[in-house]
């Protein structure tokens, strides 16, 4: 690993007395073995690993874990081995490396080697090199200060370096955690001395994986590091769940230990950039994907297996009473006992809830995926599901299953089977507390509640197809306050019956033509643009001009007037790239000075130098200028 | 005399060629230290790697990677410290063999690993034929304490239920099937009458997480004797009931 020291350093009268030195002693060695690193086996795995890797790319390693039958963790590479000189020279000096101009090598702090002084005070190197096979022992002495003992020297054809650690009476399994970090060695390590399966990544390309975990992380070369998106100020949801991005050796500064990445500013831009493109191409590929799908549930069994299907998998029955531990949420009357979810899934509120009824119908649930939702619990899950349904039913950049319509014949139109709540209490408050006991027609929150899948958003369209979507975030209570006031205003625009549909997203029918479903819409607003040129940015203006877009739908009669505050948002509507069909393109500067240059060749240099600010650059271009004129 | 080197945390002996090494924290650390002193490489050399105690122990069975195979079939590292017991106490291989090999007859694999994590917390008492002996209590009137009539467990009797039929999620701690323990779960089970029963371990279903592993699910056993004062059961071969 490149690893640069260039401090800028200038004085001017300063007398220097000394250098800072490093003492050699016994402290200053513990400090740079066993105190160096928090997870001491793992790191000695990882750094061992890392040498024999950087000596040998071609053969696989050989490790073996220790055993009841064989205490001791040992590693053996095919590189070229190590001389006696280089034993002497560079094995046994901290901080000395002969990798720190190279990029290709894992290595160049100089500390690896020694990290099994780490967890014990002596291990044992056999160094297979140019036909002599030498052994050495490096151990501890009683002052604390590390010596090097050759032990034997044979006549051996073999080359390489075999390295055996005296494992401390820690369980195998230990060992075989740590050797998640050499998941992505190529060659792929030989493990022995237990079963060992490394992973196989769902998807893999040339900047990223994806593998089944619910973390994400970052290979730097080969070395997996997991990767906290918080200090990258990047939102968990954000990142497809095991997302792992590969980063070339030394673009990613990581610890002197190795066993983290350090957050600092060049890091976290790159990760960030590497996420960012990863996610971006995930993203194309999956909406690839769907796209090709004729129905909704085939493009729901896309994003099911394509980024959920590292979330959860339950098959409860249906209608399953749950309830909560301290550790688990669970079923059936025996916390140990059945279909258990992670405590960590269920947010504050539900925990207290204590105990709620899952539901959901499996029946429903359509036969893509026989994932479950909860009420609102996993709401961020269904969000970003619905957001990539919706994306591609609706054209909307959000998603939603509630539709408002004042004319449900889009969804006809569409193919898209609906169920109408039509029995919406309009001004009424919906729980009165007198009226509790009162015999009542079905409420929308009873059908809300009987919904198969738990509506997150809704989407109001009318006839025209103005669409406005919102989240519904916290209760089926405020949902159907939402839908009421919604209806409301609607029938203050409209004498017209208004019928709130649900469409949930378990449709079966052919959704291939949907996304030609507003066709008028997108007339008036490429006619509108026409009108009124006014410069469209990337940025979003409500009080500008979509403020007068949406005037002029109300004035031609297409939509109702909405209060100010209650703005909708037109995501679905890609307004830029409308502009780009309805706007006359813009006067081409840059190709009218090129063709000038053409013609007057000593404008060409002029064009760096009138961005020039200092006085002598200034001084030649009106000189140049005078020249000419 | 072979090089060696003794520090307070680890011991390494090069010895044949080969670098054996342990930490302070193996069992044998302490013999060991003292037996290089003494000089007495051999005996040092097989308390520091057991695979070479073992592997002219347990003939027919293959000692490879720090790992034991019977048959091709990996063995537990569960059992390293039975086989070494078996071997300082000077019982033929022959009953362990028996032994490991009704364990991988054993037809669920749900079922072969629950036996792995039975023998690396319990002490196994065998007989010659390789089957384990467990304990029972029953009510007075050798009777089944559970449904308190279904089955007789009258010495010599074999008692059996289809394998199917017994609960074999070992977190399900009281269910289906016939149940028999070690000597530390006696005192957990009621009934009036202690009997010492013989299991093949092809039979055994189940190992239930509850107790220590002290309990155990099957669907085969036989009555061998009535014990009055029941003893905990060593790793041992036992050839005639007491």
């Amino acid at each position: 690993m490149l690893i640069e020291i260039n401090n800028t350093h200038q004085s001017q009268g300063l007398q220097k007395i000394c250098d800072f030195h490093i003492e050699t002693n016994g402290i200053m060695v513990k400090a740079l073995t066993s105190r160096l690193y928090s997870n001491p086996i793992s790191s000695i795995v990882r750094e061992l690993a890392s040498n024999a890797l950087d000596a040998c790319r071609t053969h696989p390693m050989e490790i073996r874990l220790p055993t009841p039958l064989a205490p001791s963790f040992s590693i053996r590479d095919h590189g070229p081995g190590l001389s006696p000189q280089q034993m002497s020279e560079v094995f046994t000096r901290f901080g000395a490396s002969t990798k720190r101009g190279d990029n290709n090598q894992i290595g160049g702090f100089g500390l690896g080697a020694k990290s099994p002084f780490a967890i014990v005070n002596s291990y044992a190197i056999t160094s297979y090199h140019q036909g002599v096979a030498t052994t050495y022992i490096a151990s501890i002495a009683a002052n604390g200060m590390p010596a090097l003992h050759q032990v034997s020297s044979d006549p051996n054809n073999e080359t390489g370096l075999h390295i055996e650690v005296p494992a401390p009476n820690t369980s195998t399994l230990e060992w075989k955690k740590a050797l998640s970090q050499l998941d992505y060695f190529q060659p792929q390590p030989v493990i022995r001395g237990i079963q060992y399966d490394f992973p196989t990544p769902f998807h893999d390309t040339p900047d990223y994986l994806i593998v089944k975990s619910d973390d994400i992380g970052v290979l730097v070369g080969p070395v997996f590091y997991p990767v906290d998106p918080a200090k990258l100020g990047i939102s968990y949801y954000d990142i497809p769940k095991g997302m792992v991005v590969k980063c070339p050796i030394g673009t990613i500064e990581v610890t002197a230990s190795r066993e983290e990445v350090v957050y600092s500013p060049a890091t976290i831009s790159v990760l960030k950039g590497k996420f960012a493109h990863g996610r971006q191409h995930y993203r194309e590929i999956t909406l690839d994907l769907i796209s090709k799908c004729r129905t909704a549930p085939e493009a729901w069994r896309v994003l099911a297996s394509a980024i959920f299907d590292t979330l959860y998998n339950f098959t409860t029955p249906s209608g399953t009473t749950f309830k909560i531990s301290n550790t688990a949420l669970y079923y059936g009357d025996d916390p140990t006992y059945g279909g258990n979810v992670g405590i960590a899934e269920l947010d504050s509120r539900s925990r207290r809830r204590k105990r709620w009824v899952l539901n959901w119908a499996k029946s429903n649930c359509i036969e893509a995926s026989d994932h479950c939702y909860f009420l609102d619990d996993t709401r961020r899950w269904q969000e970003r599901v619905q957001k990539h349904f919706a994306h591609t039913i609706l054209g909307s950049q959000r998603g939603g299953d509630i539709l408002l319509f004042q004319d449900p014949t889009i969804l006809d139109d569409a193919g898209i089977p609906y169920t109408k709540v039509s029995s919406i209490p309009t001004d009424k408050p919906l729980r009165n507390p007198s009226q509790r006991k009162a015999p009542r027609t079905l409420s929308a929150r009873n059908k809300l509640t009987r919904m198969d899948a738990a509506p997150t958003h809704f989407i109001r369209v009318d006839a025209d197809g103005n669409a406005a979507h919102r989240d519904i975030t916290t209760s089926v209570k405020l949902t159907c306050d939402i839908l009421c006031r919604m209806e409301k205003r609607i029938s203050q625009y409209t004498s017209q019956p208004t019928e709130i549909c649900v469409v949930t997203p378990t449709c079966k029918t052919d959704i291939s033509n949907l996304p030609n479903a507003f066709p008028e819409w997108r007339t008036i607003a490429l006619q509108f643009i026409r009108d009124n040129p006014l410069e469209v940015t990337r940025r979003w203006d409500h009080h500008g001009y979509f403020t007068k877009f949406h005037q002029a739908l109300v004035d031609l009669g297409k939509m109702p007037a909405f209060h100010r505050n209650s703005m909708p948002e037109y995501h679905h509507l890609d307004i830029v790239s409308l502009a780009a069909d309805a706007l006359p393109p813009k006067p081409d500067y840059e190709g009218k000075f090129r063709a000038l240059c053409t013609q007057h060749p000593w404008l060409e240099p002029m064009e760096s130098a009138l961005n020039a600010t200092d006085s002598a650059s200034i001084k030649r271009v009106l000189e140049t200028l005078f020249n000419h004129y | 005399m072979y090089p060696y080197l003794i520090t307070s945390n680890t011991v390494t002996l090069i010895y044949q060629g080969e670098t054996l090494t342990v930490t302070s924290t193996h069992p044998t650390f302490e013999e060991v230290c003292d037996l290089i002193r003494k000089g007495e490489w051999d005996t040092a050399a097989t308390k520091m790697r057991p695979a070479l105690a073992i592997s002219s122990y347990a003939e027919g069975m293959e000692i490879r990677d720090g790992s034991i195979y019977l048959d091709g079939e990996e063995i537990d590292h569960g059992m390293v410290p039975h086989i070494l017991t078996m071997k300082e106490r000077g019982f033929d291989i022959a009953p362990l063999l028996a032994f490991l090999q009704k364990v991988l007859d054993n037809p669920s694999m749900r079922s072969r690993n629950q036996i792995w994590r039975f023998v690396s917390t319990n002490n196994i008492a065998i007989t010659p034929e390789g089957n384990l002996l467990f304990y029972k209590r029953v009510k007075d009137d050798y009777y089944d304490i559970h449904t308190g009539g279904t089955f007789q467990y009258k010495v010599g009797n074999t008692i059996a239920m289809p394998r199917h039929d017994v609960d074999d999620d070992p977190e399900s701690t009281c269910s289906h099937g016939l149940h028999v323990c070690s000597y530390e779960y006696l005192k957990s089970f009621g009934g009036q009458r202690t009997l010492l029963c013989e299991v093949n371990p092809a039979d055994i279903v189940s190992v239930p997480i509850d107790y220590q592993n002290t309990k155990v699910r099957v669907c085969c056993l036989t009555v061998k004797q009535e014990v009055a004062n029941p003893q905990p059961l060593d790793t041992s071969v036992y050839d005639k009931p007491f």
